[in-house]
């Protein structure tokens, strides 16, 4: 193959946009970000499948509070290191402002609407970029028996149970109240 | 599909999809070789001190034992299922020190050396004839 190809085959998408939008070229640019975006569905979707896939996989092998447990280490590993400024000092409006860039800016989805009302702030998400892609799946991983850990539900999705064991029941025992609360309305 | 298109598709791969730099693509008479000084797939994980890896060597795992859990799957996903599926692996990992990889991605199947069917567990079918 011409070097000079395989030269440019080795450059990722951001630095390509990056040059584009250095270049004044906004129609490639703008078709560039319509490529990443349906890229970056499709990647993020394709580590849901693992996921899901995993999880079910150790409820049937091992049992579903097993699951629990996978979310509990997932939590201190990985989401509070990221999240755990929800207990920080910080207005309840910075709050909604950083909850809502975790939507915008970190899964990249747009939040349907945002209500505030006396006692709280509502995000409003048509599917949620997060487990809300999974549950469309029709043959995703979800809880056969009722558990504390997945909203006292049967029925949960595996891993949208992750919101019930990180962000509420881990959160009422590092702070005495749930980070956010969540409910799908299945 | 012809190699230099699946050459562009395997690129596609990481550059759009994974959306990394490769550091290098190279030509030689038999294959691509696409080396990545940090692979933005598995490569990140192994940067990481505690991350899990095979306490024992299983031919899944390239026969070799302290193997990246995530990064196994390469060996079970594109090397033994390709085998099984086509005969051959759909490409070659050949894990680098810290996080990166070379992946090889051979003109003819016909050259790929045995020895990467042999750390699979698996022996390279002899073309009849």
């Amino acid at each position: 193959m011409d070097k000079k190809e395989l030269k440019e085959l080795t450059v990722s998408v951001y630095d390509r946009l990056n040059q584009a939008i250095m270049d004044g070229d906004n129609e490639k640019a703008i078709a560039m970000i319509k490529e990443m975006e349906r890229n970056k569905r499709d990647f993020d979707d394709s580590y849901r499948e693992w996921v899901d896939l995993m999880l079910t996989y150790i409820a049937d092998k091992l049992g579903e509070d097993a699951v629990y447990e996978v979310h509990r280490m997932n939590g201190e590993r990985s989401l509070w290191p990221r999240l755990g400024w929800i207990f920080g000092p910080m207005s309840i409006e910075d709050k909604v402002r950083k909850r809502a860039y975790t939507w915008t800016n970190w899964h990249m989805a747009n939040i349907d609407e945002i209500i505030e009302d006396d006692e709280k702030f509502a995000f409003k998400l048509k599917t949620c970029h997060s487990g809300g892609r999974i549950r469309k799946w029709p043959n995703h991983g979800r809880t056969k028996e009722a558990h504390p850990w997945a909203w006292g539900q049967k029925g949960v999705c595996y891993y949208c149970s992750h919101c019930s064991v990180v962000l509420e029941t881990m959160g009422i025992e590092k702070a005495g109240y749930p980070a956010w609360i969540a409910y799908s309305g299945r | 599909m012809s190699i230099e298109d699946k050459v562009r598709k395997r690129a596609y791969t990481w550059t759009n999809w994974h959306m990394a730099n490769i550091d290098e693509i190279i030509e030689d008479d038999e294959k691509f070789a696409f080396k990545l000084k940090t692979c933005h797939s598995g490569g990140r994980i192994r940067k990481w001190p505690n991350h899990g890896r095979t306490k024992e060597a299983h031919p899944w795992a390239w026969g070799q034992k302290g193997v990246c859990y995530y990064c196994s799957h390469c060996s079970v996903v594109l090397e033994t299922m390709g085998i099984e599926k086509a005969g051959y692996p759909a490409w070659i990992a050949e894990q680098q020190p810290d996080g990166g990889c070379i992946q090889y991605l051979y003109k003819d199947p016909e050259k790929i050396p045995e020895k990467y069917y042999k750390r699979l567990g698996l022996q390279k079918k002899k073309k009849s004839g």
